[in-house]
């Protein structure tokens, strides 16, 4: 992946924050609607009694009328009223105990049923009819809204009989509440929920579309999981919430989807936890297990959408492996998550986190809705909120990684800059070794030949001069390869010493500078000054001793060639941890981009001194004079 | 006189050997080539003289010589190198030398190095040009030179005259090796003389 880190870092701080106001958007519309419930609605659950009967078996009246109705008792939430073949027959008396007058709604919160049926018996004997249901259109319901509610007919002065009739054809456990509401709080009530679930879906689709965006800029198909996974639960919060009827099924809803879309979410978060974590490679036993069981939790959950019962399971156990199957990988997800971190994978941390939030809310509301807790506002809503939670985490997971994987292009572009410059170290090292090599070679073998040739011929003269009376042709005709001997000697002298700074190894840095500015300019005429300060007091290693004679070296074979200088000054001072260098001239100077492609003995310098850590630079314009200046860590 | 001549190469120790030879007052000349054997011949032989080469593999000439001086043996010794970078002859008469002849003219220099030395002077190869042999200011104007000098300074002065190194001079007065080198750059400062060979040099002719 190739990004920049700005552009990262931008991205992930977008996610915290946005993370950030939905938290606190959702927090308050949560208040409002625990608001208005608890102070201007009634429970009145506890007041209902409850009877059971095989379906279809009764109607309303020989329910009312039957002797049966002495086998009521009293029902006592949180129960579980379903029942496979049964009908739950509730009823109550809305005035007695007390009087509920000016409350002129009925809700029955919480979860969706099939089958809903509500009877008033009114003062005067007649009876009034409403149904509510995924089973039955949306249509008919006389109060729109997700969850059922029944307008309560005016009573004044009588009793209202409440009969209700609760169907399920599925094997879940329903948990059965009751509230009376007046007009103006449940209007209220309404607004918030819709504000509710309107930040809980926004919320995710932004998640869900952020994230889609930045998968297909990013290559990464961890995030078409997250993507595909934030959706499903999504749509299985729609399904749960009696959302789906008003919105894609007003005229009845044929099938109960939440298996498929439970299913779905578990390939999806498997999928993702494993793309996410690199379980593949990391644990391939462990990625193909959990790889099969979640595909076949997704197709179980997408059978049994359809179908009745899983080919060769009873009802029952259909359901319950599905939802078995969903938790053994929501289970499989924050293990895995906590194995990740334990072996320092730091960027598991967000996933086991999400995973832990919604797990958490789904103990809360499956223990709600498995009529372990009674109805209220926080266990039936907590699952939006754990979903939005995890959605979030899990986005901010993505970007943590986007964020750690940064740093460790970062860390290991430094340790590649950092291989890369040892081995241009090495390179240099193998270099000078060669030069001295070829120097010694030049000095100790050829110059000796040369100068023992001489030192012969002189003595052959000597011996000619001692022979004859006086000069003669014999002795003069030496002359000339004597001299020549002189020069090719002082050739080999200036070439090997160009080559490699004996001076440097046994007299230090200051000699070595001294002799080289010495060679170089007193024949040429040039004043030159060489200011060195406290260089005695830092330990400085040969290589930086041998890259600022190069340095050195090049920068004043520069001013010979081309800079007309009449003064050259060298000076090199010790600043904190920095061995600061600068050789100074006053030349015609020259166009510091005009040579940039070709100065190859700057570029060599410049080289020198970036692998041992430094800044190079040369300060030059034409008519101005040059400097070249640099800088060296000095090691602590 | 017993000679020692310290070079790694056989060819030139050969023709060094030939011109020292018709030297009359060298009784002997033995030969090292590296810096151990000669410490070990120094041992053995004690000669008088050492001729000594500065580049050599393994201990070097520099070294043998800052050794020799450590270890305290008080022999003259002649640096004979290729090397004609001042640096190089600075350090050599800082550790205590006191010729200093470049190969290319050994086989001419050789005899009248031998000699002035013998007469307790300092000798430098003509060669080695420009600056490097001290062209002091007029005999006259010696007293007045010395006469800026503080005393101690003097006496360091005398000290150098008599070939001893800033270690030994450090030593003999009770001073620590920097302050010798402080009250050596300050009379060289006071003198107009550039490295320790112009000093040397200087202390040699007018102490």
């Amino acid at each position: 992946m190739n990004f920049s880190r700005d552009k990262m870092g931008h991205r992930s701080g977008f996610a915290v924050k946005t993370a950030w106001i939905l938290t606190v958007v959702l927090l308050i519309s949560f208040g409002k609607i625990t608001g208005a419930q608890a102070k201007d609605s009634i429970d009145i659950s506890h007041n209902f009694d409850i009877l059971f009967f095989p379906v279809g078996s009764y109607d309303p009246h020989s329910v009312l009328s039957d002797a049966s109705v002495a086998l009521f008792r009293p029902l006592q939430p949180p129960e579980n009223i379903n029942r496979i073949g049964y009908e739950a027959w509730l009823k109550t008396d809305l005035s007695s105990p007390g009087r509920h007058e000016g409350f002129s709604i009925l809700e029955v919160p919480g979860q969706i049923f099939n089958y809903l049926d509500v009877w008033y018996v009114l003062p005067d004997g007649g009876m009034e009819h409403f149904r509510a249901g995924d089973r039955y259109p949306y249509v008919d319901r006389a109060i729109k809204n997700a969850s059922y509610a029944f307008p309560v007919p005016p009573y004044a002065g009588g009793n209202l009989i409440v009969l209700i009739r609760a169907r399920n054809d599925t094997t879940h456990p329903m948990n059965f509440a009751a509230r009376l509401w007046q007009n103006q709080p449940w209007t209220d009530y309404m607004l918030g929920l819709r504000l509710w679930y309107g930040i809980f879906l926004g919320g995710m689709l932004a998640l869900a579309g952020y994230n889609l965006l930045l998968g297909a800029s990013l290559k990464d198909s961890s995030y078409l999981f997250y993507v595909g996974y934030i959706l499903s639960i999504v749509a299985a919060v729609m399904l749960l919430s009696g959302l789906s009827e008003e919105y894609l099924w007003p005229e009845g809803k044929p099938l109960s989807l939440v298996s498929a879309f439970n299913g779905m979410g578990a390939f999806f978060g498997v999928g993702f936890v494993n793309r996410f974590l690199g379980i593949d490679t990391r644990y391939p036993l462990v990625f193909r297990a959990s790889l099969i069981a979640s595909i076949v939790a997704m197709v179980a959950g997408v059978w049994l959408a359809f179908h009745d019962a899983l080919p060769g399971l009873p009802d029952g156990l259909s359901a319950a492996l599905v939802q078995l199957l969903s938790l053994s990988c929501a289970a499989y997800f924050i293990g895995i998550s906590l194995k990740c971190y334990s072996m320092k994978l730091v960027q598991a941390r967000f996933l086991a986190l999400g995973m832990g939030a919604l797990l958490s809310s789904m103990l809360v509301y499956f223990s709600y809705t498995h009529a372990f807790l009674p109805y209220n506002i926080v266990s039936a809503h907590i699952l939006e909120a754990g979903a939005l939670a995890e959605g979030m985490l899990l986005s901010l997971a993505l970007a943590d990684r986007i964020k750690i994987l940064n740093t460790e292009k970062n860390a290991a572009e430094i340790l590649a800059l950092e291989i890369e410059r040892l081995f241009s170290r090495n390179l240099v090292e193998v270099q000078e070794r060669e030069r001295q090599s070829v120097a010694e070679a030049l000095h100790d073998s050829i110059g000796h030949s040369v100068l023992v040739l001489r030192n012969q011929l002189h003595q052959i003269r000597q011996a000619t001069f001692a022979r004859s009376e006086s000069r003669n042709i014999d002795a003069d005709v030496l002359n000339p390869p004597i001299a020549l001997c002189k020069e090719v000697m002082d050739d080999l002298r200036r070439i090997s010493h160009d080559l490699h700074p004996h001076i440097l190894a046994r007299l230090g840095l200051q000699a070595a500078l001294e002799s080289t500015l010495e060679r170089a300019l007193d024949d040429s005429g040039i004043e030159w000054s060489l200011d060195i300060k406290d260089l005695a007091e830092v330990p400085v290693d040969r290589d930086v001793n041998l890259a600022i004679y190069r340095v050195v070296q090049e920068a004043l074979s520069n001013i010979l060639k081309y800079s007309s200088a009449t003064t050259v000054n060298c000076t090199m001072r010790v600043n904190g941890h920095k061995l600061m260098c600068s050789i100074s001239d006053n030349g015609i100077g020259f166009d510091s981009e005009a040579v940039a492609g070709d100065a190859l003995g700057l570029q060599e310098s410049a080289g020198r001194i970036r692998v041992l850590g430094g800044v190079y630079s040369v300060r030059t314009s034409p008519g101005a004079g040059t400097e070249v200046g640099f800088w060296l860590p000095i090691p602590v | 006189m017993k000679l020692l001549i310290v070079d790694d190469h056989p060819l030139f120790r050969e023709g060094l050997k030939q011109v020292v030879n018709d030297i009359d007052r060298i009784e002997s000349v033995s030969e090292a080539d590296t810096g151990r054997a000669a410490l070990a011949l120094v041992q053995h032989d004690r000669p008088d003289m050492i001729m000594l080469d500065l580049a050599m593999p393994g201990m070097d000439g520099l070294q043998l010589l800052e050794t020799l001086r450590r270890e305290g043996p008080d022999i003259c010794v002649v640096v004979v190198t290729s090397y004609d970078d001042k640096a190089y002859l600075d350090r050599a008469f800082e550790l205590g030398a006191r010729g200093y002849v470049l190969k290319d003219s050994a086989i001419s220099d050789i005899r009248i190095c031998i000699d002035t030395i013998c007469a307790n002077g300092i000798y430098i190869s003509p060669s080695l040009g420009r600056d490097k042999a001290l062209t002091p200011s007029t005999d006259r104007n010696v007293d007045l030179l010395l006469e800026k000098l503080t005393s101690t300074e003097r006496l360091v002065l005398t000290k150098v005259a008599a070939f001893m190194t800033s270690k030994e001079i450090a030593r003999e007065l009770g001073m620590s090796y920097r302050t010798v080198q402080n009250h050596r750059s300050n009379i060289c400062s006071k003198l107009e003389l550039r490295g320790a060979h112009q000093l040397m040099h200087f202390a040699s002719q007018y102490t």
